[in-house]
């Protein structure tokens, strides 16, 4: 019986589907208060607040501003160092005297109820004095720009330079030169569940105790301890239920300082859900980055180097150091042989919402402009699609692959394993891809315009340092796995059950997965970057390995035989050769805990069923994916309508397909959104005019097309269940692969998508502008 | 996201409506099925002191005939245009727009009446009562008036209801056989209000020739728009020829604003594609019958 | 503000049973079900009816419950995602969510489910088109949504063939 790799449905579900999912806002604690933030409606401005109607309404229990903060929690601490940029700007936990984007929280007023606090938010008065927003991040480099932070010239945060090989020598070689400037617009994560915020100040268990919506529980647990003066052992947090997280969850906002602080103050359970309105001025966003890049080729198409540099809008403060423009960079030259590649990036500030991962994290930006300017070589030099990335991908036999500068986490950059030409030619085939190409060659001119596109990826996945899982047989033979990384919906508690069943051969509902509590684990690092799968994962793996040898070894001595000749079987520990004699793993348990007063059967063990264990990946493995989109662009409207979408990805060895499928086709669901949809806009002063989900807008059901989803498993060296991260890979591709369908369907000259996302307005804008459609056999 | 606190009135007739009008006057809002007012409460954009819910006046209920005149009282749902099978034959450009507006779960409390008194230039019913050349009833404790719906919008959610009078009531005349419907809308997503909505009327002679036609145009202005038809127009179109001219030349004559979601060149072009499809639909369904 | 606030009385049934509250008139329905009732399972994702997460079934129309006031729905009978399932056992449209993986986090879920059984009472035998249109008003962020139209549809099969399986 193996369970691994099997489409088992989701222990988490029955409650979910019944209401009776745990989530933040369900949480009510006798006494509770409530929080409404006073946010800053300027972009730069220096401001002066007046609480003292709010302060004498009777239904304001408290209004705090960033006078009444200790001193330990008047700016969030950098929660995430990066060498990269060395002198981060963190925002101030509540704005002293000056604000640097709309949203920016001001004070926080506490009521009984959320209405009243809102009634009292009300009566808080700000006086602005605003002065010129820095939105515009081409013009923030600029000397005459004004400043977002006084002390930060250029208004640069950072800057970063990749390099490897010789480009400029390529350049001079190469036969064909293409470059292009394309731009992606800044997005949000938009989880249906907002974030939000629980703390309790437990005086009996002399403990704060915080309840939140994060996907690293143990970074707040240790910037909570921090600010309010306590050990780390004093202050728990806890998640349940969380309701999606998409990486803007995984960061640390000055709220979730802000509010075990007025707990302290107050001594009362105070409760904090930021509301959608709030959502979409202050949680963080991103994608905002100008590319300016060029490629050489040879005469066959054959990439020789790519070169450029990129512009990435990192808002007011920075939440998670360079990440995303970091993995921008690495991640250019994809699943491409690029033998010379130079990359430099400047990291600007503006008066915007902080810019930290959203899922893609950086990737869906890097897939855009390399497969943008493969595109536009394909055009240019005459070669097909499909036929240009078969020439330019690395080859199987090539992994592992080193690209030849150093990684996000410091290690030299290497492809574990690979290969992205099988996922292409799958891809290919799930949408007839030659016969189709036929048909556009003969398709008269008046037709539908229908094009194909092709986009593929890398992720780096699975990233280091460490997760650490504890183990558990309990009284009834069932076996309890407990970890640090919390779930926003990805489907661990099914995941790493099935792990942990196939261990003991015992049934899928005999393993019960507990996470979302600091006090399971004593070390976890969180649930981003596409790792919980595979570091947890295998943690969980590397913890039923100890358990099995102490529980065989254990059985061993029982059973007076030696432990080779032991073997798990439905719940007990048997002889492999005689597998009716064994002894339950209920009586093993049951033995290994003694009586109490009598000394225990065998004292060389020590009491129980239980260890702890733990995975660290040398480095990142690498998912891959290849997405091929058939699209017929309508003339007149300029509706895109998705004919056929074939995503094929390699995540390695996949423990739930089902649970797969799923990564994915969200996935590709938010590119469609980051496609044609999801753009936050500000204006030239700074005021964000996305501010509802009437004009921030998400694909629906009827945005998004019937998938079919494949995989080619190359499954990874790097951890023992050799598997790849599913998280982003589906997200990725989209904007690209969809462009280029456009542009193949569109063939005009002068006309080739540049900026993402795009309206269908947009695209009337563009074809206006363009020329005469091309000739049928350029594509 | 929590609505500021308000009194509420729940009368139960059109007398005591129209009481607490002339008591609050702009203090007051009306709620019928609240689609549009409750995302405007939440955000604290508008606050009332007092909330007069029309939900339990019966006298609103419900739609009648009567002659020639289809008279829509304030609580009709608009989910009625898709289930009630009456109603659909009696309001096809209605019907026809209904699946558009909004989502099933919004128009199953969005009232008809509701839609239009918000006046969003880009939403649907506005747009059908301009093509239907709709009477809107505006009462008052003072009495009744019946405003056309082509002086009925005066800016972008304003109408020429004074902050003391309600609508009870819409008459629509009622279509003769020789009268067909269309509208067309594009939207950004299914649901959503329209970048440009088209609804048309074209009545023709037993001739089969075009006595009146006319086009209500959403999202192209402040307020939706309405044109008829010049004679050159309907003998063109009688004729025979191109509707495509006739829709041009309407479009050019709009100055559509550029927003988040379209520019102004693209709902000018729509509007011409729009009007060409639905004037087009609507001729040929009048001469079918 | 601190003026004393108007109180009205709300009687209601919910899934079955009979409630009977004083609330503030501007207690919309959602915070009512949650707050007043206990009934957490309905979730606000955007508080202005543009999300779909808090859609109940209100005198057998699905509704947007952070549309309505509490005391709109004053005598109304409602159904909420806590009244699906008969005690334990999953009703179709909750077992097909569960067999297709139409949920990831599960937030928009009570929603969705509620849409869906709406869908299912007027139409037992929708096209997918039909689906497709009538959720196009709920947001899902995780599942992408293909396999909760599979769901509705596998449900819908179930319900009007009970007894086969799809």
């Amino acid at each position: 019986m193996s369970l691994f790799g099997k489409r088992q449905v989701r222990a988490e579900d029955d409650a979910l589907l019944m209401g009776r999912g745990r989530f933040i806002d369900d949480i009510r604690l006798p006494g509770m208060l409530h929080v409404a933030i006073v946010r800053s409606a300027a972009a730069r401005a220096k401001i002066r607040v007046n609480v003292e109607a709010a302060r004498a309404s009777d239904d304001v229990v408290a209004v705090i501003t960033a006078g009444d903060l200790p001193a330990s929690a008047r700016v969030l601490p950098d929660c995430h160092p990066n060498p990269a940029l060395p002198d981060p700007r963190e925002p101030p936990v509540l704005a002293d005297g000056e604000v640097r984007y709309v949203g920016e929280p001001i004070c926080a007023v506490v009521a009984r109820d959320r209405y009243l606090a809102e009634d009292g938010a009300d009566l808080v008065e700000v006086e602005y004095e605003t002065m010129p927003a820095i939105i515009d991040i081409e013009a923030a480099l600029t000397a005459a720009s004004p400043l977002v932070h006084t002390d930060v010239p250029l208004n640069r945060a950072a800057q970063i330079k990749l390099a490897t090989g010789n480009t400029d020598q390529a350049f001079g070689a190469a036969h064909h030169i293409v470059r292009d400037r394309l731009t992606i617009q800044r997005g949000a994560g938009q989880a249906m569940e907002t974030r939000g915020i629980v703390a309790n100040w437990d005086r009996y268990q002399q403990k704060m105790v915080v309840w939140n919506v994060s996907q690293v529980p143990y970074v707040h647990r240790a910037a909570i301890a921090k600010a309010l003066k306590l050990d780390e052992i004093s202050v728990q947090v806890l998640n349940g239920d969380v309701g999606g997280g998409f990486g803007y969850k995984g960061l640390t906002y000055t709220e979730d300082l802000l509010i075990p602080v007025i707990a302290q103050m107050l001594e009362q359970p105070i409760k904090w859900i930021e509301d959608r309105a709030e959502h979409l001025i202050a949680s963080y966003h991103e994608r905002t980055q100008i590319h300016e890049l060029e490629m050489a080729l040879d005469a066959n198409g054959r990439i020789l180097g790519v070169r450029g540099r990129f512009l990435h809008d990192n808002g007011a403060y920075v939440p998670w150091g360079p990440v995303v423009p970091l993995l921008t960079a690495v991640n250019i030259p994809g699943p491409y042989k690029v033998p010379n590649f130079t990359v430099e990036c400047d990291i600007v500030y503006t008066n915007t919402v902080p810019v930290a991962p959203v899922r893609g994290a950086g990737r869906p930006q890097a897939c855009y402009v390399m497969e943008r300017l493969l595109d536009a070589a394909g055009r240019e030099m005459n070669i097909d699609a499909a036929d240009l990335r078969r020439l330019n991908l690395i080859p199987p036999d090539d992994y592992p692959y080193e690209l030849g500068f150093i990684s996000r986490d410091g290690t030299r950059r290497t492809y574990d394993s690979g290969n992205v030409p099988a996922l292409l030619e799958r891809a290919l085939d799930l949408v007839d891809y030659t016969e189709r190409r036929q048909l556009q060659a003969k398709a008269p001119a008046d037709g539908p315009m229908v094009g194909i596109g092709i986009a593929c990826c890398v992720e780096d996945t699975g990233l280091g340092p460490y997760e650490e899982v504890g183990m558990s047989i309990e009284a009834d033979g069932s076996v309890t796995v407990r970890m640090g990384t919390p779930s926003q919906g990805q489907g661990q508690r099914t995941a790493f059950a099935q792990i942990a069943a196939d261990a003991f051969d015992i049934p899928f509902d005999k393993v019960r997965v507990v996470a979302g509590n600091t006090e399971e684990v004593r070390y976890s690092i969180g649930t981003f970057a596409s790792r919980a799968g595979v570091v947890t994962g295998s943690a969980v793996h590397q913890a039923a390995q100890q358990m099995k040898d102490r529980a065989l070894g254990f059985a061993a001595a029982l059973l007076q035989t030696k432990t080779d000749a032991l073997m798990f079987r439905d719940g007990a520990v048997v002889l492999a050769d005689d597998t009716s004699r064994g002894v339950t793993l209920s009586e093993i348990v049951e033995t290994s805990l003694g009586e109490s007063g009598a000394p225990l059967a065998l004292r060389e063990f020590g009491p129980g069923m239980s260890v702890t264990g733990s995975f660290s990946p040398a480095t990142n493995t690498f998912a891959t994916g290849c997405h091929v989109a058939v699209v017929e662009v309508d003339l007149q409207t300029c509706k895109v309508n998705i004919i056929k979408y074939a995503a094929v990805e390699d995540f390695g060895n996949l423990a739930n397909p089902l649970i797969t499928d799923g990564q994915v086709l969200g996935g590709i669901a938010l590119g469609i959104g980051n496609t044609f949809f999801e753009k936050v806009e500000y204006d030239e002063d700074g005021q964000i005019l996305t501010g509802t989900f009437m004009d921030y807008l998400m694909a629906t059901t009827m945005d998004m097309p019937r998938v079919d989803i494949d995989y080619v498993a190359t499954p990874s060296p790097l951890n023992p269940l050799g598997m790849k991260g599913a998280g982003q890979g589906g997200t990725i591709p989209v904007p690209a692969v969809l462009s280029a369908a456009i542009d193949d369907a569109v063939r005009r000259e002068g006309f080739r998508l540049r900026h993402a996302p795009f309206s269908e307005s947009d695209l009337f804008q563009l074809l206006a502008e363009s020329g005469p459609p091309l000739t049928k056999g350029a594509k | 996201m929590k609505p500021p606190p308000f009194e509420y009135a729940a009368p139960e007739t059109i007398e005591e409506i129209s009481a607490l009008l002339a008591e609050y006057g702009d203090e007051a809002r009306i709620i019928a099925g609240g689609q549009s007012l409750m995302p405007l409460l939440a955000l604290r954009v508008v606050r009332p002191t007092v909330l007069i819910d029309i939900g339990r006046v019966s006298a609103l209920d419900g739609w009648r005939q009567e002659n020639g005149i289809l008279r829509v009282g304030a609580n009709l749902r608009q989910q009625d245009l898709l289930e009630d099978e009456d109603l659909k034959s009696a309001l096809p450009l209605c019907a026809e727009a209904a699946p558009q507006i909004g989502h099933p779960a919004t128009r199953s409390r969005g009232t008809i009446i509701g839609s239009i008194c918000h006046a969003d230039p880009a939403a649907e019913l506005p747009v059908c009562a301009l093509a239907l050349g709709a009477l809107m009833t505006v009462r008052s404790a003072d009495g009744e008036r019946q405003i056309a719906a082509a002086d009925f919008f005066d800016g972008a959610l304003s109408t020429a209801v004074s902050d003391e009078e309600f609508v009870p009531e819409v008459h629509i005349p009622l279509p003769d056989v020789l009268t067909g419907f269309a509208f067309c809308e594009l939207s950004r997503r299914h649901g959503d209000f329209a970048l440009v909505g088209v609804g048309c009327s074209a009545s023709l002679d037993t001739d089969k020739r075009i006595v009146t036609a006319r086009v209500g145009i959403g999202g192209v202005d402040d307020t939706p728009l309405c044109f008829d038809l010049d004679s050159a127009a309907k003998e063109q179109i009688s004729d025979g020829q191109s509707v495509g001219d006739v829709a041009e030349s309407i479009a050019s004559q709009l100055d559509p604003g550029t927003d988040l979601h379209a520019t102004s060149d693209y709902r000018r072009a729509m509007a011409a594609l729009l009007i060409d499809r639905a004037l087009q639909t609507a001729v040929s369904r009048a001469s079918e019958g | 503000m601190g003026a004393p606030k108007q109180i009205l009385h709300v009687d209601l049934v919910v899934n079955g049973t009979a409630y009977s509250r004083d609330v503030e008139a501007r207690r919309t329905l959602a915070d009512f079900l949650r707050d007043d009732l206990n009934l957490t399972g309905t979730h606000l994702g955007c508080e202005h009816g543009a999300c779909g997460a808090c859609t109940v079934i209100v005198d057998g129309q699905p509704n947007r419950a952070c549309l309505v006031l509490a005391v709109q729905a004053d005598g109304s009978e409602i159904q909420t995602v806590e009244g699906l399932a008969a005690g334990e056992q999953l009703n179709p449209v909750q077992e097909a969510f569960k067999k297709h993986h139409a949920l990831q986090c599960g937030f928009c879920t009570p929603g969705f489910l509620m849409a869906a059984s709406a869908l299912l009472q007027t139409n037992s035998d929708p096209t997918e088109l039909e689906v497709r249109e009538y959720l196009s008003g709920n947001i899902c962020r995780c599942t992408g949504y293909q396999f909760i139209i599979d769901a509705v549809l596998s449900a819908a099969h179930k319900m009007r063939e009970p007894g086969t399986s799809d």
